[in-house]
């Protein structure tokens, strides 16, 4: 009999078992239950197969912000179609068209884009997250509470980027004369030179931290060129202040660059960290009343538009209480 | 069916929509917004890129409707042509930003993060771990399981045939089931058997 050895997979991927869990109606449901009272020794399987093929879902929504923000430049882009064919629509990439709606938002919104003999720079607001792509088609996606600075008209020399906080960088490869024109980012003392890479710097409280998505990076302290780290996937290089050794390790830097996804993903970080993380990227004051919680551990994730959920996260799968007096969230 | 034919009230509001009536539009995009982007992220989970191709999508509806007709199903529709501008953009992004692309950022290597996470929550961990498959596989599924279609509909979407799609519902499972197997007790399997018989 066809079904007497089949696997999980096997059921899942059959089109009459599908149509039992998906569609029942008389005929596949007499022969199914049949089925299973034929094989008593086949439960646990068919069990499996049953549980997992009712129970797929996908429960994405827009959030309300991205909502209105799609309706806004669907209308634009119907009510402007001669500026739509233009500046917004296919006829650019898709990055850059991203970019000129973010470019729209930047004048309503607090982030300021200063031209001043062509040095640009550009901050974000504490719970913000910005996308800027740069004339060689390099985006960066700039976290909270931060700033780039970058002057263009040197780009066909070399590309040079100042970052404070913290941004994540996919940088397009550029060509001038059959040469690589280099892509250096500026964090503290550290310099990052690149090619074509994708990697996220994170820049705060006198601390730099390098995470390297893909490509390959050279992590330069100009205070001491001899400390000299080269990035491979998967591997972040820190230092902890001005001066101090360099610190490589491997990473998830998946997790590093979850913001850019709007998720914060942390792991095995301390209370301490996550308090300072809030204050970093929301401007939330996090006080630690019970010191013994200080320096305990905790994993989790959180939609980085709705920072509230982490505190009810966090409510719910610790042992703690958090109270919220004035606008500083208290951990008891 | 699943993918039902238009209803009487989408038809009317279609042919508002081909006669220039904006509000129209509107009813489509407040209606199949999120259904889009549940099924834009099966195609390619980077949000961004979805947001653009829902956008394109309806400024395009929007700029042909003069040569449109009623489909037969609008959510088919939307989501057969949202489907072909992910993919037309996946193929730019991937011809402009040197090797790269943004699928490997996406949650493809968050696997063991979400594993101490919602230990309460099978439905989530499997809505966690259907989002780690490849694109393909996430696609496949999303479509037979949660859009229901029959195999000869989903070959229609992705033009691929009966055997290939199988075979990728196979593997899907198959990686599920391993990053599921410590997750989902099985105790809760077999509680839910007897009501079956």
């Amino acid at each position: 009999m066809k079904y007497r050895h089949f696997t999980v997979e096997d059921f899942l991927a059959d089109n009459f078992f599908q149509q039992w869990i998906l569609a029942p109606d008389e005929q596949n449901d007499s022969f199914w239950k049949h089925w299973i009272q034929q094989n008593p020794d086949r439960h646990q399987v068919i069990a499996q197969a049953i549980e997992l093929a009712g129970s797929f879902e996908f429960t994405e929504k827009w959030s309300d912000q991205e909502r209105s923000a799609i309706w806004a430049n669907i209308e634009n882009g119907v009510n402007h179609p001669r500026v739509a064919k233009h500046s917004l629509l296919r006829s650019l990439h898709w990055k850059s068209w991203l970019s000129a709606a973010s470019l729209l938002l930047v004048l309503s919104t607090i982030a300021v884009i200063i031209k001043q003999n062509d040095l640009h720079q550009i901050a974000t607001s504490f719970g913000q997250i910005k996308k800027i792509t740069l004339s060689d088609g390099s985006l960066i996606t700039l976290n909270a509470n931060s700033r780039l600075s970058y002057a263009e008209n040197s780009f066909d020399q070399k590309r040079e980027i100042w970052v404070e906080g913290e941004a994540f960088f996919e940088v397009s490869k550029k060509m001038v004369d059959g040469k690589k024109v280099p892509f250096i980012v500026h964090a503290n003392d550290l310099s990052i030179q690149v090619l074509g890479t994708a990697f996220n710097v994170a820049n705060r409280r006198g601390a730099v931290n390098v995470a390297l998505a893909h490509g390959a990076v050279k992590v330069v302290d100009t205070y001491n060129k001899a400390n000299t780290v080269v990035l491979k996937p998967g591997e972040s290089v820190s230092q902890s202040g001005a001066k101090n050794p360099l610190y490589k390790q491997k990473v998830d830097v998946a997790q590093y660059a979850s913001w850019k996804n709007k998720v914060i993903i942390f792991r095995r970080k301390s209370l301490k960290e996550l308090s300072e993380m809030m204050k970093d990227l929301y401007d939330i004051e996090v006080i630690i009343d019970n010191t013994a919680l200080q320096d305990q551990r905790f994993t989790g994730s959180f939609p980085s538009d709705s920072s509230q959920i982490l505190f009810d996260k966090l409510k719910k799968m610790y042992p703690l209480q958090v109270v919220k007096i004035g606008t500083g969230y208290h951990i008891r | 069916m699943p993918l039902c034919s238009t209803n009487a009230d989408e038809t009317k509001h279609w042919h508002k929509l081909l006669n220039g009536d904006q509000q129209a539009l509107a009813f489509f995009y407040e209606r199949y917004a999120d259904y889009l982007l549940k099924y834009g992220l099966s195609v390619t989970y980077n949000r961004d890129m979805v947001q653009d191709a829902v956008q394109e999508l309806f400024i395009n509806i929007w700029n042909r409707r003069q040569n449109l007709s009623v489909p037969d199903s609008v959510k088919y529709y939307l989501m057969v042509s949202l489907r072909r501008i992910i993919l037309k953009d996946l193929l730019h992004a991937r011809q402009s930003t040197d090797v790269f692309s943004e699928e490997a950022l996406s949650f493809a290597s968050h696997e063991s993060l979400f594993a101490d996470e919602y230990k309460e929550d099978v439905h989530l961990k499997l809505q966690h771990a259907v989002r780690l498959l490849p694109a393909r596989q996430q696609e496949i599924i999303f479509l037979r399981f949660f859009q229901k279609l029959s195999y000869e509909q989903i070959t229609t979407v992705t033009g691929l045939d009966y055997q290939i799609l199988r075979n990728t519902i196979y593997r899907a499972i198959k990686t599920l089931r391993h990053s599921l197997s410590e997750k989902i007790a099985l105790t809760s399997v077999l509680s839910i058997f007897p009501l079956l018989i």
